[in-house]
């Protein structure tokens, strides 16, 4: 019995040692590029930053001198022009046309080229469906009361012809639903040339009676597809019991002339939208 | 290492050098001339020299004594230069042996003698000759012993050892040896050797065994005896924390282990995403795990192999045993079919509540067992024994997936002659995964399965009590369905699509043999393995000085049924040299090498349910493994202890590691998203067992490293150098102790130690569509916070004797476990994310933060 207070008394002095805190290094700012060219005839932007330590909330830093070019491959250059915290934007509405190759030329005023990988815009297909469905569950402040949850449906026509890597975005009275796991992408891989109603993705996306949903709806490039993929990965599945392992997240974006990685994406996405009020 | 434990070790070794020990000297007084061997015996034993032999087999020697013996050691040194006696000292008293005439063979099984189990890694010893043997993994022993009368003893932990005087007579003698249990007892957990000096003098360093009948109880999550949780609590095992499937041996993967139960492959250990073991404690009775050594005759994977045996049914008389928990309620049934012939024993296991942590979702398993077995005739015996488990999950959307493996193994013994056993098998095994979601988009029924047919032979010839060999033969077709997909239903938008199913078929020979003798032991052999990659097979080709990737495919080579598309043969020698300084002590030496044609492809820290396996082939290379181990094995006060200490060093290449990012899901062509890898593991183990008293109990400590190497030209991994694997566990330290507070009461508590996990953890962090990402680079750079436990047990027997004295046909006992006794909040992962105030905040996650406290009942009538 003895030997067993020993076990005991060595086992409070393990739990008295006091857990490591966590220690991150410093690291070097890398520039984050963020935009895409969409087909809508509206201003275009792309946005420059700067990444950060991982523990420091100082705040933001941005590039704001940068030269930033659109570049086509029917010869179509666009400028784009800072206005505040690294946004840049076209002097005037300008859409992407189907077909068309783009790319992303960036400047920085130190004299280093930051390019994109071309990217294709694609032609989404409409969304003339919208529809709404419920379940119903016990309310989180009385349980004696089940309220009814609603989500949307929608139907996708897709182009049998190719590969097709979609995106949506949702909104509640005009709000996006901007989280990371809120970030839902669908290719055609189980139903090319199909037209599936789309249900069981936005049963995470809660609705209320008299709330309207807002769905856009963009074809995106499979390059842009993968990227957000591990994005939403990396951001959401952390700390879970079966996380994928994190690593760098590789976009489309580097450097002419220095070996130096660039954060971010930029892609094009052709777009389409719909909504529906939900009235029973 | 803590300057405390520096001590224990230290200690540790001066006892066991202090123990090497050697015969003393003792005085006589024999003049010269001519003695007969009776003579001699006879002045010694009036000069005080114990001494043990037959006399009534004594052979009639003379001896010529030209000088005058004054130091026994001298005289029998002398005697046995000028004659074939053997003189050894053993404990008090110097044994005398010779050898006889011709060597008859007496064979057969060593069995349970209420229930009629045979009983694997029993001792039959001849005393007289100091000489004995050890059941094989039928239970099956032979022994050569000379025409006349012998002593034999049979050992076995838990059961009262018996001794038996036979008489060898003919040549083709076969008596079959029932065994007592020492106590009638419901299934429990201890780490144990077969029986007292096993450890010592097996030939296989590195192997535990988790035998199924104890008294006490170590504790246990919920109550729920469980194998697999026992054996983390064991030098070299580990896992990656609570819910988490699989066990990693010696730093290896968690596919690095060949688990077979009834010989039949168990792809899935886990019920409820980790959280317990497919293995019903009433339905099976020992796991032995090799983790140092690995004999010949088993293959396939690089880190491991763990034996599970189901119980057999009483030949005797009806049982019912049952139990129910927290987690389960069990049941089994076992009997007679034809009395002292044929068995059969079924039980269930169901699961009670949802336990697991998703709100999202409900939980359950179920799993059923079976076995029966026909002893034909003293040479027959025929077993078929079954397997069948399920996990089932369902969410508030409808979506169900069932998971869970299918086992049958039907096998036959045979011994053939005096010296030869044979075991001939045909097992499937199946694991199998299956979704149903049957809203849109798409809704479908998909599949992903892993079917092997396998048929093997093992045969077992004892050429004498010090030379025996082992062969064999396996063959196994694997056929693996890494996906399809269905339409739920006619209205489904979900096209059929169905990946490419693999085909291989995987072979080995083998030979080995075991030369026993008093101080040197070795074994030693060859196995010859092979994998045919069969068609039908799509075998995509990629351009020459560019990495794998759908871009780069210049050509796709079709291969029609039956043909062959690719091939691997592995040489893996194995050897196992071990030296016995003393009774007591010896030292093992030993190397294995193996290759792994199957892989589990994974890319989360943790395995999942739906993770597919994938064979070798064209662009993935089987996995080599070379495994060193040297340890010292030490028991003392008469077997009361046994010590260890193990130290290894392995490499491995060819691991199957994934790319950052890589996308697994319905993959074509997964070695796009694969890449090949180095490791090197090591480490050294140190173990210290008390086996009798009112307190026993074992404690363990392990210094190890598990590093891997991904150095592709076109994809590496922190740049190319060794880093930290997932099962990278510095420290590990583990305590159980079982306490007899009365006859009835037993407590007991475990408690386990180890450095905290690696982790990737991030370098930066940025912005994205207003969602802060973390940036991360190189992985498994940082390491989680050390994880400590603490689990009790109490264990009540009720009174199982009538007041007239005679025992109860119906026996219980009540568990009430404390698990995580002082609630310890260990760290399974850090959650990086925002705070309200956009700030960044590092949130640990915890799996278990909270004592649990559980009970559960037993019985068996």
């Amino acid at each position: 019995m003895r030997n067993l207070y020993c076990y005991i008394v060595l086992v409070l002095l393990l739990w008295s040692c006091q857990d490591n805190n966590l220690e991150l290094d410093d690291q070097e700012q890398q520039v984050v590029i963020e935009g895409w060219l969409s087909d809508l005839d509206t201003i275009q932007f792309i946005k420059i930053s700067l990444s950060q330590n991982f523990l420091d909330n100082s705040g933001k830093s941005y590039i704001e001198d940068a030269g930033v070019k659109i570049r086509s491959s029917n010869g179509v250059t666009i400028d784009l022009i800072h206005s505040s915290n690294g946004l840049y934007s076209t002097q005037s509405t300008y859409s992407g046309q189907e077909g068309i190759n783009y790319f992303l030329e960036v400047r920085l005023s130190d004299g280093r080229i930051i390019q994109s990988s071309t990217q294709k815009m694609a032609s989404a297909p409409s969304l003339d469906t919208i529809n709404f469905e419920y379940y119903e569950r016990e309310s989180a402040t009385n349980e004696n009361i089940i309220e009814q949850v609603f989500y949307p449906i929608t139907q996708i026509n897709d182009n049998g012809e190719e590969e097709n890597y979609y995106r949506f975005k949702v909104y509640k009275n005009d709000t996006l639903f901007k989280e990371s796991e809120n970030i839902l992408l669908i290719n055609d891989k189980f139903f090319n040339g199909n037209s599936p109603f789309i249900e069981n993705e936005f049963t995470s996306f809660e609705f209320f009676e008299s709330d309207s949903i807002g769905l856009e709806l963009q074809e995106i490039t499979s390059t842009g597809y993968n990227y957000l993929r591990n994005l939403k990965n990396q951001t959401t599945s952390l700390g879970s019991t079966s996380f994928i392992t994190p690593g760098p997240i590789n976009g489309n974006m580097f450097y002419l002339n220095s070996d130096e990685k660039v954060l971010g994406y930029w892609g094009t996405c052709s777009i389409q939208t719909n909504g529906i009020k939900i009235i029973q | 290492m803590p300057a405390k434990l520096r001590r224990i070790l230290l200690v540790i070794l001066m006892v066991i050098s202090s123990t090497i020990g050697h015969a003393q000297s003792t005085s006589i007084h024999v003049e010269p001339g001519t003695y007969s061997l009776n003579q001699i015996l006879k002045i010694l034993k009036k000069e005080g020299i114990q001494l043990a032999y037959s006399s009534d087999r004594l052979p009639d020697l003379t001896f010529s004594l030209r000088q005058e013996y004054n130091e026994v050691h001298k005289l029998f040194e002398q005697l046995s230069k000028e004659s074939d006696l053997r003189i050894t000292f053993r404990g008090s008293q110097y044994l005398i042996t010779y050898p006889t005439g011709e060597n008859l063979s007496i064979r057969g099984a060593i069995s349970d003698a209420t229930s009629g189990e045979v009983l694997i890694g029993a001792a039959v010893y001849a005393m007289n000759l100091e000489s004995g043997v050890t059941s094989n993994n039928y239970g099956y022993y032979s022994l050569q012993l000379p025409k006349g009368k012998h002593v034999l003893r049979t050992n076995y932990i838990g059961y009262e050892t018996r001794i038996d005087t036979i008489d060898i007579t003919d040549r083709n003698q076969v008596r079959n040896i029932s065994l007592i249990p020492k106590t009638e007892v419901l299934n429990e957990v201890i780490v144990s050797a077969y029986e007292p000096d096993l450890n010592i003098e097996s030939t296989i360093p590195g192997v535990n065994t988790i035998n199924l009948n104890t008294r006490g109880q170590i504790p246990y999550f919920l109550g729920e005896v469980d194998v697999l949780q026992g054996a983390t609590l064991l030098p070299g095992i580990n896992t990656l924390g609570e819910d988490a499937n699989g066990l990693s041996v010696r730093g290896g993967n968690v596919d690095q282990n060949l688990i077979l139960l009834d010989e039949s492959t168990i792809y899935n250990p886990n019920h409820l995403y980790g959280l317990i073991s497919i293995f019903n404690p009433e339905a099976v009775n020992k796991i032995e795990i090799m983790k140092g050594f690995i004999p010949a005759s088993y293959g396939g994977r690089s880190s491991s192999v763990m034996t599970i045996h189901q119980k057999e049914g009483d030949y005797d008389s009806y049982h019912i045993t049952g139990g129910i928990g927290i987690v389960s309620a069990r049941l089994i049934a076992e009997g007679p079919i034809k009395k002292d012939v044929s068995s059969f024993i079924i039980s269930s296991r169901q699961s009670l509540f949802d336990l697991t942590l998703d709100a999202n979702s409900t939980n359950y398993f179920q799993d059923f067992n079976a076995k029966t077995n026909w002893k034909i005739n003293p040479k027959n015996t025929f077993y078929l024994s079954g397997y069948l488990g399920n996990d089932r999950s369902t969410n508030v959307f409808e979506t169900d997936r069932i998971w869970g493996n299918r086992n049958l193994s039907m096998r036959w013994n045979h011994l053939f002659g005096q010296r030869v056993f044979a075991n001939f098998s045909a097992i499937y095994s199946q694991y199998d995964y299956r979704i149903t979601q049957p809203r849109e988009a798409a809704s479908f029924i998909g599949q992903s399965n892993i079917i092997d047919y396998t048929i093997k032979t093992d045969w077992g010839f004892v050429l004498n009590n010090h030379n025996e060999f082992n062969f064999g033969g396996s063959t196994s077709l694997h056929r693996l369905i890494p996906g399809s997909r269905v339409p739920y239903d006619e209205n489904s938008s979900a096209d059929t699509v169905i990946l490419n199913k693999e085909y291989g078929l995987e072979q080995a020979i083998y030979l080995s043999h075991k030369a026993n003798y008093d101080k040197v032991k070795i074994e030693y052999g060859l196995r010859v393995s092979s994998l045919f990659n069969v068609g039908p097979a799509d075998v995509y080709i990629y351009e020459d000085g560019n990495p794998r990737a759908d871009e780069n495919i210049v050509d796709t080579i079709t291969y029609e049924p039956y043909k062959l598309a690719h091939s691997y043969y592995g040489f893996e020698p194995r050897a196992s040299f071990v030296y016995q300084w003393a009774k007591n002590v010896s030292t093992k030496l030993s190397f294995t090498r193996t290759y792994q044609y199957l892989h589990l492809i994974s890319n989360t820290v943790t395995p999942t349910p739906t993770d597919i396996w994938k064979l070798s082939d064209q662009h993935i290379k089987p996995t080599e493994s070379n495994h060193y181990s040297l340890g010292l094995f030490y028991n003392f006060d008469d077997n009361n202890y046994e010590a260890f200490v193990d130290g290894y060093y392995k490499t491995l290449s060819n691991l199957v590691e994934y790319k950052n990012g890589a996308d697994l899901l319905f993959n074509e062509n997964p070695e796009t998203e694969l890449v090949s890898g180095d490791g090197r593991n090591y480490g050294i183990e140190f173990f210290l067992k008390k086996n009798k008293g009112k307190l026993t109990g074992w404690t363990s400590y392990t210094l190890s490293r598990s590093e891997l190497r991904v150095d592709d030209p076109f994809e590496s991994i922190n740049n190319g150098q060794f880093f930290p694997s997932n099962f990278d566990r510095k420290h590990d330290i583990s305590v159980v102790g079982v306490y007899e507070l009365t006859k009835r009461l037993f407590t007991s508590v475990s408690f386990n130690y180890n450095s905290g996990r690696p982790y990737t953890r991030p370098v930066g962090k940025y912005t994205y569509e207003d969602i802060q990402v973390p940036r991360f680079e190189n992985r498994n750079q940082g390491r989680l916070p050390a994880y400590h436990r603490m689990d009790l047990s109490i264990k009540w027997h009720t009174k199982n004797i009538k007041p007239d004295g005679t025992p109860k046909r119906f026996n219980d006992y009540w568990t009430v476990n404390i698990y995580n006794v002082y609630g310890k909040k260990n760290v399974y992962s850090y959650v990086f994310e925002e705070n309200e105030d956009g700030e960044t905040q590092v949130t640990p996650y915890t799996v278990i933060d909270t004592i649990i406290p559980s009970l559960s009942y037993h019985f068996k009538f």
